[in-house]
């Protein structure tokens, strides 16, 4: 196990450093930030001393592995446009996305498999047949697209919630949060909606549910219980995926509904060439997906016995 | 065996999501194929003084521009059109390659075994580890002649990791078959049992995940030129569309639900289709 | 996957025209609040702001983005100041100055009762020590040195030859002498930058550079309270602050990051004070246009800025002056216009109006002329149309693809082929302003004070005209230009200055190194209950003398829901149908 986890997180390692490195060498190409950090008005004399500061007027080389040993660190540098720690700017906005990313699951969650089990039990009835139609296009439906009908509707017309942003405490930042956060869901809403559906259905059918009825033993626990079992890799699996995905932050939702989350920041610095928080996103969205990766092994492991012995 | 004969296809036939599916897709294919011929105007032109009034909105439809002009004052219909045709061939074009590209590497990775096997399985994880959007983004940003063929080269570049980890993993299954086993020790070459073998056991998997891919790449074409980091202006993409008539959004709401519709269309279209596909192939596994 | 209850084709298509029909009606068809109907200003209330993009410092000195001079602009003060809502410069920190006969030097007499936030008293050697802060460029990036560089010793100070700046001179506690190598008329335009404004020397240095930058510490109407990083900033009301006349409000909140069609829906519902250009996406300016409930509240303000295609004069073909004047004719200026709403508006000189030395009557200016664009293009031996396609960089986004393929629809009617370039503002200014680069940019200026050399020196004098960097986009070099202009700088009589810069702009003209196109018009939009607000032609708001008119109270029920737009579903289910 020890062994196992070691090399796993040596792997791990060796990916984040590919990841860095490839982005480095990508936004040598944005073009120069002298410009972003200086304005456009500077003097010659001035871009110089900026340059100078920065270290920009330095080998590709030598900032690389400066930059390396610096993030070995914890330091992932410093953005041109905020003049603040990258490792601070994320901080900041991490816990932002994070609570979108746990309101959203929520939802999945408990609108998803509760729609499923729904749809399982009137299954051939209109209802069956609504439920898996209306999550068949949710799942097509891009997220900004939900966003903006969410926004436009539920916020803007109806006047139920606000229009876009953040709030001051606690218990406002879940009231800005329920749209955005159900907007994320959508997508995955539909997935576990029909997942668990057809789990269900699948295990109505099956040899030991008719056991179960002939000894007697409430028939509704046995469909539940089997159904949820098999449904529980995929659903690991998608949980896994959306948890790397989550470091990223929800880019187009985020802008949507003007989050001032990861994704924000990540987008920003992308149009605003802010080359330190780009690659510090980067890597740490990587580091996300790699963790998420690994507790959705580790999850497989401990819930079927017969991964563990691979 | 005659395509007619084959029990997929009979299966596939009786399908009736499928079907729908499989005329959907196919519309919208020969739409976007034959879009110049059935576009009424160049979708590029601005007619400002025919299609714009004096404080600028946009006409609404009448006989000359069925569906209107949209924010500049071009033909809403043949921008449509043609924007479907880019739309769907970025789409095409980055599933085909990373399509191409994935089965390669997996087909290799899972025959070959051991060190090959372990080096490209390396390689996928790293660029699995990348978070997709951002990096697709940045790229974008990054080059200095952004446009068609550099959107269907970054996206089809990026994205072949996941399907090339389905494919080894079929290719895996298939390589303990009997048969193939009985090939491998009578002596035949690893090339003829991939291409007589492999191949073709492989390709339903390829083609079930191409449909859904295919979903997959319009969705994110219209996302990247809706942020604005997509294919260029004045070129007519779906997303590109909707992204220049969310400014009119409350004067000419039109503007938006026709490429929205388009999208959700075409990809339950696919999704449909590729459902059917998986169905056909392999009901009940 | 195993089998799957097959989708209702029927159902799928109901969801979708549900899902497409959230039609896009008025909720909120005018102002929902309006004040109490006080007359006079009353203390009080907070005030609510929005912007898209987010600060980047408060550091007076560093800051240079429109976004960040908000924040700089609420919470320091300069020696000199405009009067809300005018381009007038009167007294601010100075009580009152005079000027050397000679125009060289500058006396400026310093209120005795200013204090800096944090308690302590402004003297004259905060504003020496303010300047050699800002100067000095191992201290400060400041990108707006260049405009004190007539200030004696500017350049042995910034090479660091010298420690001190020596035509700066603190006279007592409370008088500043500045003396210029040169006379220039734009010196006190220059004080009222917010590069500036005196700040506590030895509190900015003992915080360092970045936090002071966070925690800015000035001597303005507002303190900054408080800054949620990437969301909101929130000033309060200085108590102390020398003015009685404002501030009023207890609290300004200025959000950061809210795209423009959010501030609009945010404004409607009541939940921000005030909307700029900057929250008003097309849409909706065509709606308020329309509607006569917001009129009364409603300013539009002309932007002292110039847009227009800078042609590089050192490239043929465009060292031609014929096919510059082909060009600058061939545009149909109007038709843009209109297509953009009338949010810009066209103009054929240097000058917008509103900047001082705008000449209304501009013999010669450019304006839409087919006919004389084709004459000019024969007198350029190009009868038949200019062999070739020609890079034409914009700036990346809406607008600039927009006039971009209009401008190439306009000039391909008189041979001219151009074919776009956008790229990221980075990337754009690099290019067109490296010499011998690019061929035509669609380049803009806006003031950075309102005075004419701002925009000709800057933009048509060789002497702005370098290898990179270059402000002179069109490398534009004409001996006489530059002599009048040099002239002109000078010249100490007001109304014989303005004259020359006149004279100057019509040589630029004629001679048409750029083709210039439109000026932007601000609208603002302010709820009824925000009073003494004027928009400025210099800042891009002034809101530090507003009043909020509490309580609130509701306007009368909305109107009919269904007012006026249309949406493709609605008009096929409307009676009459569609086609």
């Amino acid at each position: 196990m020890i062994a196992w986890l070691s090399r796993r997180a040596l792997a791990a390692l060796f990916i984040l450093w590919a990841v860095s490195s490839v982005t480095f060498v990508a936004t040598l190409k944005l073009g120069d930030p002298v410009t972003i950090i200086a304005g456009p008005r500077a003097s010659a004399r001035d871009r110089a001393h900026v340059r100078q500061f920065y270290g920009l007027d330095q080998s590709a080389w030598v900032q690389y592995t400066r930059y390396l040993r610096n993030v070995v660190r914890g330091d992932l540098g410093t953005s041109f446009r905020y003049r603040r720690p990258v490792a601070q700017l994320i901080g900041e906005r991490f816990p932002r996305t994070l609570l979108l990313a746990l309101m959203a699951m929520a939802f999945e969650l408990t609108i998803g498999l509760t729609l499923g089990i729904l749809a399982a039990a009137q299954r051939g009835t209109r209802t069956d047949s609504a439920v898996m139609t209306t999550s068949f296009v949710l799942m097509s439906t891009p997220t900004f697209v939900s966003g903006r009908m969410l926004l436009m509707g539920l916020a803007y017309y109806s006047g139920l919630f606000p229009i876009g942003g953040y709030g001051v405490d606690l218990l406002d930042h879940v009231y800005h949060g329920v749209l955005p956060a159900l907007a994320l869901a959508m997508l995955s809403t539909a997935f576990y909606a029909r997942l668990l559906r057809n789990e269900m259905v699948d295990v109505l059918q099956a040899d030991y549910v008719r056991t179960a009825r002939a000894k007697g033993v409430g028939e509704a626990t046995v469909v539940l219980r089997h159904g949820f079992r098999n449904a529980l890799l995929p659903v690991v699996t998608s949980i896994g995926l959306s948890f790397g995905s989550m470091f990223t932050g929800a880019i187009v939702t985020e802008a949507i509904f003007a989050w001032p989350g990861l994704g924000r920041l990540a987008y920003e610095s992308i149009t605003g060439l802010d080359v330190p928080v780009i690659v510090g996103t980067v890597i740490f969205g990587s580091f996300g997906i790699l963790l998420g990766n690994l507790l959705t092994d580790l999850a497989y492991a401990a819930l079927d016995p017969r991964i563990r012995t691979a | 065996m005659k395509l007619s004969e084959s029990r997929a296809y009979r299966r596939f036939r009786k399908n009736r999501g499928a079907t729908v599916g499989a005329a959907i897709v196919a519309t919208v294919v020969v739409l976007a194929i034959l879009a110049p011929l059935l576009a009424p105007h160049d979708p590029d032109m601005p007619f400002k003084a025919r299609t714009l009034t004096t404080v600028g909105v946009p006409i609404g439809p009448d006989r000359t521009f069925p569906l209107g002009a949209d924010t500049v004052g071009r033909c809403e219909l043949s921008r449509l059109l043609y924007g479907g045709r880019v739309s769907l061939s970025v789409a095409f074009a980055a599933t085909a390659l990373l399509a191409l590209i994935g089965t390669t590497v997996g087909i290799i990775a899972g025959y070959a075994g051991g060190r090959v096997d372990g080096a490209l399985m390396r390689g996928v994880d790293v660029l699995l580890a990348f978070p997709f959007l951002l990096v697709v983004m940045a790229i974008n940003r990054a080059v200095s002649r952004p446009g068609i063929w550099v959107l269907f080269l970054v996206l089809g570049l990026l994205s072949w990791a996941g399907p090339s980890r389905q494919v080894r993993a079929k290719v895996l299954q298939i390589r303990e078959l009997e048969y193939v086993v009985a090939a491998r020790a009578l002596g035949a070459t690893p090339l003829h049992i991939v291409l007589r073998h492999v191949l073709p056991n492989v390709l339903s998997l390829v083609i079930v995940l191409s449909t859904t891919l295919v979903a997959e790449m319009i969705i994110v074409e219209s996302v990247l030129s809706y942020l604005g980091v997509g294919v260029v202006a004045p070129t007519a993409s779906w997303g590109s569309m909707l992204q220049e008539s969310e400014a009119l959004i409350r004067v000419a709401p039109r503007l938006t639900e026709i490429p929205m519709t388009a999208i959700l269309v075409t990809v339950i279209g696919f999704n449909l289709l590729g459902e059917g596909l998986r169905d056909a192939f392999d009901p009940k596994a | 996957m195993r089998s799957i209850r097959r989708p209702s084709i029927v159902g799928c298509f109901t969801v979708l025209l549900v899902l497409a029909s959230i039609a896009c009606r008025d909720p909120y068809p005018g102002p929902r609040y309006r004040g109490a109907g006080a007359t006079q200003p009353r203390r009080g209330g907070t005030f609510r702001v929005a912007t898209f993009t987010d600060l980047r410092s408060l550091d007076p000195h560093v800051a240079y983005d429109e976004t960040s001079g908000e924040g700089v602009h609420l919470l320091f003060d300069t020696l000199v100041d405009y009067e809300p809502g005018t381009a007038r410069l009167v007294p601010s920190l100075a009580e009152r100055w005079t000027v050397s006969p000679d125009g060289r030097t500058f006396t400026f007499q310093l209120r005795p009762d200013v204090r800096f936030h944090n308690g302590r008293l402004l003297v004259a050697d905060d504003v020496r020590r303010s300047f050699e802060r800002m100067l000095d460029p191992a201290r400060i990036p400041c990108p707006g040195t260049t405009f004190y560089h007539l200030i004696e010793g500017f350049d042995d100070f910034q090479n660091h030859a010298r420690s001190t700046l020596r035509g700066i001179t603190v006279v007592d506690a409370h008088t500043v002498q500045f003396t210029l190598s040169e006379p220039d008329q734009t010196f006190l335009s220059a004080l009222a930058l917010p590069f500036a404004a005196p700040v506590p020397v030895e509190l900015a240095d003992s915080m360092g550079r970045d936090r002071f930058a966070q925690s800015p510490v000035g001597t303005g109407p507002f303190v900054l309270e408080r800054w949620e990083m990437g969301a909101r900033l929130i000033f309060r009301r200085n108590p102390r602050y020398w003015r009685s006349d404002y501030p009023h409000l207890d609290r300004i909140v200025l959000e950061t990051g809210i795209a423009p069609h959010l501030q609009f829906m945010r404004f409607q519902r009541g939940d921000l004070d005030h909307v700029d250009s900057g929250g008003i996406i097309t849409a909706d300016h065509v709606w308020l246009q329309r509607n006569a409930a917001w009129r009364p509240y409603i300013e539009n303000l002309p932007d002292i800025a110039l847009w227009g295609v800078a042609m590089n004069t050192e490239r043929p073909p465009w060292n031609n002056v014929h096919l510059r004047r082909a060009f600058a004719f061939a545009i149909d200026r109007e038709s843009l216009c209109r297509s953009r709403n009338n949010r810009v508006r066209p103009i054929g000189g240097v000058y917008p109006p509103e900047l001082p030395g705008y000449d209304p009557t501009l013999p010669g200016a450019q304006r839409f002329d087919p006919q004389r664009a084709r004459e000019e293009m024969a007198l350029a031996g190009h009868a038949n149309g200019l062999p070739g396609e020609h890079l034409l960089w914009v700036i990346e986004g809406d607008a600039g693809m927009f006039y971009g393929q209009q401008l190439q629809a306009d000039l391909r009617r008189v041979g001219i082929n151009v074919r776009l370039r956008p790229a990221s503002f980075a990337v754009f200014l690099e290019n067109t302003e490296r010499r011998g680069s690019a061929e035509l940019s669609l380049s803009g200026w806006s003031q950075d004070f309102p005075d004419p050399s701002n925009f000709i020196d800057t933009l048509f004098h060789s002497r702005s005209i370098q290898a990179e960097n270059s402000q002179n986009q069109a490398f534009y070099s004409n001996p006489r230009l530059d002599t009048l202009l040099d002239h002109a700088r000078v010249e100490l009589d007001p109304r014989r200055r303005i004259e020359m810069y006149r004279q100057a702009e019509r040589i630029v003209v004629n001679d048409a190194p750029w083709a210039f196109l439109y000026y932007p018009v601000k609208t603002e939009v302010r709820q009824p209950y925000v009073r003494g607000y004027r928009p400025s032609p210099v800042w891009s708001h002034e809101f530090r003398p507003i009043w909020l008119d509490l309580p609130l109270r509701r306007f009368a029920a909305r109107s009919s829901p269904f007012d006026g737009t249309e949406s493709l579903f609605a008009t096929l289910t409307a009676p009459g149908g569609w086609p």
